[in-house]
């Protein structure tokens, strides 16, 4: 037990952090100190999932930690620190009386997601998914000078919680047709035949599951809450939405279909397939007509979640190739979007006006430096070699291809060139638009920690790209996901 | 034979290296801009110079080195040069020092960032010519894309962000669907569960003869592009009227070739079937663009735009040399391609002094040139009867070659072609009267400055070049002669040996269904 308590130190870290900033922010308000306990916990919490590197069961099967866990909470921390030095200097600007709090409740998101990466249990992952979902609301929500803050927030969760009834009401058809909510006892029950899985109960819970999962990454025909939430939420916070919740939803479904899904699969893919192709049109279709800059994300992400869902497709014949693709593509995309996030939120000065097309005429040349950042992130969100991006598609197209999935890689490149068009868009308004002598133009604020962050996000993109971290080291992580759920298969059937 | 220095990685990272110094240079000291790329540009040069005096005339790949990248997905660091890339690779480091010099005076914004999109531009092309991983080409290939992007939008003329975002997107269409074919290839090519992109692994790979027409497809569209053929010109003109000078002289000069090359290095060898099955097509859209290049460049009025459409009609000559299959036609594309490169080169870089001068290209601006200007008029004549064609100039070579090849082929093809030759003549003599001669009607024109002394520094070179390649082309062609030869033989072998298809259909079939 006490092992199981050292093991669980990068999730107890994060939430003591959140309570320590609750606590004390009610009789010293200091956003400074707040935003070091943050960092603090941040850090200490990646160093202590050093201790994951194997594979270990703990609380009696609830939480299942592997290197697939370890890397995809370390990439859950990086994601939280780099989130939390980008808000202070928005938050500032934009007046907002609250601070300390969007802190304590991005440590308590933190906390839920590092719970979800390593869940092992039906239950434990919806009560944190619930918890992340529930910080993200309030964040959401936190700019309350602002109607299109409220409306986002109302409307992220009238809409969260439909998702998370459909969800619910699918795990409980699968615990009705197993019996456990433990993923190692259904799987080992799957695969010793139980007749269970042959009602059609077992197929519609699988769908109602995948819908609470569509709903959260923002897929057609679940979509449409998506480019409203993420224009009116304060831009710190669509960068952790965009960066974190997607993320973790989409390493969480991975390990579902592991576990889950495999033998409802054959008859998911060809919706899967479609949904996929329509996200990833509807999407880019969208992001085109668009002038506001974040809405143009906002949809551009939906079109991001259609390109991840190919690795789905082809993750149902050749696992290791399309998890592999699918885990390179999150962590590469929310590098991406949260860095490019960060930087529209230092244009934003004065609100709305700030987030048009026009209002970035000549900001690459009178900022260089930043304007070199920003347009590294934009080529790798187009999938322009040699950054991230490009290899994170490069893979799912391998993937696709390789399982006889052309028609939909060839979609998925035509769609790219699509993306092409408002990404490029945004690089022409910087660098070859003259500036209006209207004053319409903005400026980048210059902050140094913010800068930090969004310079991490544009370096790990050359890293992630051609670095020694590329697409061919996270095999391993991705194998031993398969392994341990192996092990722990052959372990309960013996 | 060959020194233990990585000589082709030195050669493609010096440019890469000097760019990113270039970027933390201030931003007002453009002399030091220009002098280092200059300085850097004619190093490289000089280092290509070793490279083609080492090069031995054989078809085996040179100056190779290695080691894997990505080795999961088969993707190494892997170079070398051969009979069809080492003379582009002197084409680009000729070029650029060429441009570099030529933006002395016009480029006066920005001119860190200009000069450092000329040095990753290089990088680029030098790197999609010596990659010898089909990934590692796309990786290239891509990255070219983004300076010319910024070159044409940033320095540009009056409509250069349409101009830009069309060569954008045409390329993109084509080089997405590229990245499919090659990794479809590059599945089909792997061995033993592990895929591979080397090139020459690709060049083995056994494809059914419906795959290679989809695979043509594919290729062929992106290639088709960037080189540009027919239908799919469009974005050419207003590229190249929007550019500046020095992206003029690179768009014309190299990236076109890029589209040219890689029918070389990849369709041919590897989808030798399809490309017999598409020849007809294909010969047919090179002599309509042939023939409509220069039909629609005799009625053009803006001189860069005549240029740009003279690229059409000119790069129809090399396809339809390359599309006849024989050793003649080949090394006449080859030929070709870097006369084009000179002569088109040459003849923006006047268009871009006339502009200098006047700060105008339309064709009725000017007249009776030939007496304040005669020196500019006699390079100007030199460059313009290279791209004419005159026997004695390098021009003549290539297309002779091509036209001999063709007429082998087919004479009435041939008949079409040649009937090319005499309207560039027509279009190209009626430029340089409308510019030349005639009496001086615009006051402007009386008291323009001749050839400048850095001008002529930039010009002497490629005149000379012309000359020398007109009268003594064996130097080249005999280093071209054993690559194109290799090409020759895998692309015929389809039809000399006649591989069993049938067969070829059925194993693939079977090995579609142990896939699934």
């Amino acid at each position: 037990m006490t092992a199981d308590v050292a093991l669980l130190l990068p999730v107890i870290i994060p939430a003591l952090g959140a309570i320590i900033i609750f606590l004390l922010s009610a009789f010293f308000p200091s956003r400074a100190f707040a935003l070091f306990i943050t960092v603090a916990a941040v850090i200490l919490g990646a160093v202590f999932t050093h201790g994951w590197n194997n594979s270990y069961t703990l609380f009696s099967g609830m939480l299942h930690i592997d290197s697939f866990a370890q890397i995809s909470a370390l990439f859950c921390f990086a994601i939280s620190g780099i989130a939390a030095i980008a808000a202070p200097s928005y938050f500032k600007r934009m007046n907002l009386d609250f601070g300390e709090e969007y802190y304590a409740l991005l440590l308590a998101a933190t906390a839920g997601m590092v719970i979800m990466v390593a869940a092992n249990d039906l239950m434990v992952l919806f009560i944190n998914l619930e918890l992340v979902s529930i910080t993200t609301y309030i964040m959401c929500g936190m700019n309350r000078n602002s109607q299109k803050s409220t409306e986002s927030a109302l409307k992220y969760f009238v809409t969260g919680a439909a998702s998370a009834a459909f969800m619910l009401f699918g795990i409980a058809l699968v615990f009705g047709s197993t019996g456990s909510t433990d993923l190692t006892v259904i799987a080992a029950q799957i695969h010793s035949g139980n007749s269970g899985f042959s009602t059609p109960l077992f197929p519609l819970a699988l769908l109602l599951i995948a819908i609470g999962f569509f709903f959260k990454l923002g897929l057609f025909p679940f979509h449409a809450w998506l480019p409203d939430v993420y224009e009116g939420a304060p831009t710190p916070t669509t960068g952790f939405m965009a960066a974190a919740i997607r993320t973790v939803v989409g390493i969480v479904l991975i390990r579902l279909i592991v576990d889950l899904f495999e033998p409802g699969m054959p008859s998911l893919t060809a919706i899967v397939w479609w949904i996929s192709v329509i996200s990833m049109t509807i999407g880019n279709l969208g992001a085109i007509r668009q002038n506001n800059v974040k809405r143009m994300l906002g949809y551009s992400s939906i079109a991001h979640a259609g390109y991840l869902l190919i690795g789905f497709v082809a993750l149902s014949s050749t696992r290791l190739l399309g998890a592999e693709a699918i885990l390179y593509y999150l962590i590469s995309y929310s590098l991406m979007s949260l860095g490019i996030f960060i930087f529209v939120g230092q244009v934003e000065q004065k609100g709305e006006s700030d987030l048009q097309f026009d209002s970035y005429r000549g900001l690459g040349l009178r900022q260089p430096f930043v304007g070199l950042l920003a347009s590294i992130l934009l080529l790798s969100l187009t999938g322009i070699p040699p950054f991230a991006g490009f290899w994170g598609k490069f893979s799912l197209f391998s993937a696709a291809l390789h399982d006889g999935y052309t028609g939909l890689a060839v979609i998925g490149a035509l769609n790219s060139v699509l993306s092409a068009y408002y990404y490029f868009r945004l690089m022409v308004n910087m660098y070859m638009k003259t500036p209006d002598a209207r004053e319409t133009n903005s400026s980048y604020v210059r902050a140094p920690l913010v800068t930090t962050g969004m310079a991490i996000c544009s370096v790990l993109m050359i890293w992630l790209g051609i670095g020694p971290v590329s697409i061919g080291n996270f095999l391993p992580s991705v194998n031993s996901l398969w392994v341990s759920i192996g092990n722990g298969v052959s372990v309960l059937l013996h | 034979m060959q020194m233990n220095v990585p000589m082709l990685s030195i050669l493609t990272f010096l440019p890469l290296g000097t760019f990113v110094l270039l970027l933390l240079t201030p931003q007002g000291s453009s002399k030091l801009h220009r002098n280092l790329s200059l300085c850097v540009s004619l190093f490289v040069f000089l280092i290509s110079c070793v490279i083609l005096k080492d090069f031995i005339p054989t078809s085996i790949p040179q100056f190779a080195e290695r080691f894997p990248l990505i080795d999961k997905w088969g993707i190494s660091y892997s170079v070398s040069v051969d009979g069809i890339s080492i003379f582009l690779v002197m084409l680009v480091t000729f070029l650029t020092p060429i441009v570099v010099l030529c933006s002395y005076k016009y480029i006066t914004k920005n001119t860190r960032e200009y000069y450092g999109l000329i040095l990753l531009l290089e990088f680029g092309m030098i790197g999609t010519l010596v990659a010898a991983d089909a990934m590692l080409f796309y990786v290239f290939w891509e990255i070219m894309l983004v300076p010319m992007f910024f070159i044409i939008g940033m320095w540009g003329g009056e409509r250069r962000v349409y101009a830009t975002i069309k060569f954008v997107l045409f390329t993109l269409v084509g080089s997405l669907l590229l990245l499919i074919g090659l990794i479809y290839t590059a599945w089909k090519a792997s061995k033993g569960g592990h895929i591979s992109f080397a090139i020459s692994d690709m060049h083995n790979v056994v494809l059914s003869t419906k795959e290679q027409l989809w695979l043509f497809g594919a290729f062929s569209l992106a290639f088709a592009i960037k080189v540009p053929m027919f239908p799919l010109h469009t974005w050419l003109p207003d590229a190249h009227t929007e550019a500046p000078t020095g992206g003029s002289v690179i768009l014309a000069g190299v990236l076109l070739k890029m589209g040219v090359y890689g029918f070389l290095r990849f369709v041919f060898p590897i989808l030798p079937t399809a490309s017999h099955l598409f020849a007809p097509v294909m010969i047919i859209l090179s002599i309509i663009g042939i023939i409509y290049g220069a039909l629609v460049a005799f009625v053009q009025t803006d001189i860069k735009k005549l240029v740009a459409y003279s690229s059409v009609s000119h790069l129809g000559y090399v396809m339809l040399g390359l599309f006849v299959f024989s050793l003649q036609g080949f090394q006449g594309g080859m030929y070709q391609m870097i006369n084009h490169g000179l002569s088109t080169g040459a003849l923006f870089l006047i268009v871009g002094m006339l502009y200098e001068r006047r700060h105008t290209r339309l064709m009725s601006e000017f007249g009776g040139l030939a007496k304040t200007v005669p020196l500019l008029a006699i390079v100007f004549m030199v460059s313009m009867l290279s791209s004419v064609g005159l026997p004695g100039l390098n021009g003549f070579i290539g297309e002779f070659l091509i036209l001999l090849a063709t007429f082998a082929a087919s004479p009435l093809y041939a008949a079409f072609a040649a009937s090319g030759v005499i309207l560039g003549a027509v279009y190209l003599f009626h430029l340089y009267q409308k510019v030349m001669f005639g009496p001086i009607t615009k006051q402007e024109n009386e008291k323009l400055p001749d050839l400048s002394f850095r001008e002529a520094i930039i010009m002497i070179p490629i005149l000379l070049l012309m000359v020398i390649m007109g009268l003594f082309p064996n130097p080249i062609l005999k280093r071209t002669e054993p690559s194109m030869q290799k090409i020759i033989q895998q692309v015929n072998l389809s039809t000399m040996q006649t591989r069993d298809f049938s067969a070829a259909l059925q194993q693939d079939q079977g090995s579609i269904n142990h896939d699934r």
